[in-house]
């Protein structure tokens, strides 16, 4: 038994590593990776669509575990071409700067002539979105109070209650550096569970919550919640793109043009609803990304 | 050692916000505590005048007392939104099974002389009761009451799952950021304030042992 295990061991050794050094195969799939969450699932179908649409095979390998950690290295490797990343991910966790007193438009040429020389990749395009940090209200919270950034919280926060989940708020990186920031002296503070606070904000049993701007519960038309501007910048900026290998673009005639569809093609508001179809309403993460490609006249219908 | 070390930095560095946690896990599971202990007195009582209602009612807590503790905290958020009230519902529905049960044994397997006895002095029901049966069947019904209340202080501690305080929200947050030492020293609060509650309790029940009633 053993011997025929170990047999069987050596022999998918061999095949796999008959494979990884066989020919460069002429032109083969686009190879994608995602990291593990919603909205990253969402955009590798995006991408697909998009590259299938344009004449390439792709293979989508979805939700690596550990995100960029665990995908950088092996897009050095060139086990993936490419994958969808955030600005300041790829400057804080790849390239190890400061995430501060830098904008964006310097992090991004910077992102892309480090790349460049380091890793032979690129960063392709800018989908539009910005996944960061905000502050959410009821809309009636805001129009009650007249609120459109987070600085006009700090008159009004006496009056109002904050919840967000546990590590948020013990973190001191979290709800410490708001408060002091911005000032703010809630009425109460509450720690909720992550899964339970967009309901509580509904609901009314708190009145503030942490959030992200393309977060699910935000793009639920009917909640009628509202993100607050975070107007001193607390936190970076998170645009997302796609980082590709250099030897793919070579490789693959027309990827780039391809990749350059995502450009500008979705709001923050657009992202989170449709991470809104996908984890509240269980809809489908091709079917939505097919959807919304077509309804934009990327893809014919 | 290290968590030992950890532990104790903690409760120097933060007392005074352990201190309000333990504060609000009093207050939560109290509430909850003279919820169930009260209404499951009294259900007790109630299903030990009436025996035939016994089987159905002692069927529903047992059913009730089985929901797992986190999911019948679920259930009620639809109903009772998010904080405290949802919590201390959920505490006194769980608490409610052990004293009626307690309450139900503790009537119904009295001597049979003693409460002819009464009966023949031309004591009325309720004298009966007050003055022979409740008295005869407190140290089981006390019983109940430390099984209840060291459960819903331990069980006080999941409650900040539904936004409700007390010593469970430095357990949850020792978890979501990975800080076992805080989610530790929750629990032992936690345990110590249990292991109190019970050690008073049960210098009540000596008392009765001892004296009777």
């Amino acid at each position: 038994m053993k011997q025929k295990i170990l047999a069987l061991i050596l022999a998918l050794a061999a095949a796999l590593s008959l494979s990884a050094c066989g020919k460069p195969a002429a032109a083969g799939p686009v190879k994608i990776a995602t990291k593990p969450m919603t909205e990253q699932y969402i955009l590798g179908e995006m991408l697909g669509l998009i590259l299938e649409d344009a004449g390439f095979q792709v293979e989508i390998t979805k939700g690596i575990g550990g995100g960029t950690n665990n995908i950088h290295p092996a897009m050095e490797k060139g086990e993936f071409d490419l994958y969808p990343e955030y600005t300041s991910s790829g400057w804080v966790m790849v390239l190890d700067h400061e995430a501060v007193g830098v904008d964006d438009q310097e992090m991004l040429a910077k992102l892309k002539s480090e790349y460049q020389e380091k890793f032979q990749m690129t960063w392709v395009g800018l989908y539009g979105f910005n996944n960061t940090f905000a502050v959410a209200v009821r809309e009636e919270t805001a129009q009650q109070y007249g609120l459109t950034t987070t600085s006009d919280l700090a008159k009004v926060a006496g009056e109002l209650n904050f919840g967000g989940n546990p590590d948020y708020i013990e973190r001191a990186d979290g709800f410490a550096l708001l408060a002091d920031t911005y000032g703010l002296e809630f009425k109460s503070v509450n720690d909720i569970d992550i899964g339970l606070k967009y309901q509580a904000l509904r609901n009314g049993d708190i009145d503030v919550t942490n959030a992200f701007t393309t977060d699910a519960q935000l793009g639920n038309a009917s909640a009628g919640l509202v993100t607050l501007e975070d107007d001193l910048h607390l936190q970076v900026n998170y645009f997302c793109s796609t980082v590709v290998r250099q030897d793919a673009l070579e490789k693959h005639p027309g990827l780039e043009q391809a990749l350059m569809k995502m450009d500008g093609l979705l709001s923050d508001g657009e992202m989170a609803h449709l991470n809104y179809l996908v984890e509240v309403e269980g809809a489908d993460e091709k079917e939505a990304a097919r959807d919304f490609l077509v309804e934009k006249g990327v893809l014919k219908g | 050692m290290e968590l030992i070390q950890a532990i104790l930095a903690l409760y120097r560095e933060r007392g005074g916000w352990f201190l309000g946690l333990l504060w609000d896990h009093f207050l939560l599971s109290g509430q909850a505590i003279l919820l169930s202990g009260s209404i499951g007195l009294l259900l007790g009582i109630f299903i030990a005048q009436r025996p035939r209602l016994a089987p159905a009612v002692m069927g529903v807590c047992n059913v009730l007392y089985t929901i797992p503790a986190i999911s019948l905290l679920g259930i009620l958020i639809p109903f009772t939104g998010i904080g405290n009230k949802t919590a201390v519902i959920a505490l006194t529905i769980y608490g409610v099974m052990p004293m009626v049960r307690n309450t139900y044994v503790g009537l119904t397997t009295l001597d049979p002389d003693i409460l002819e006895a009464a009966a023949g002095m031309g004591s009325t029901a309720m004298q009966t009761l007050l003055r022979v049966k409740l008295p005869m069947a407190a140290g089981v019904i006390l019983a109940g009451v430390r099984n209840m209340v060291v459960m819903t202080v331990s069980v006080a501690g999941i409650a900040s799952f539904v936004g409700a305080g007390g010593l469970g929200v430095s357990i949850y947050r020792g978890i979501t950021i990975y800080d076992p030492a805080m989610t530790a020293a929750g629990s032992i609060l936690i345990a110590s304030l249990a292991v109190l509650l019970d050690f008073l309790l049960g210098r009540v029940e000596k008392h009765f042992k001892k004296y009777g009633s």
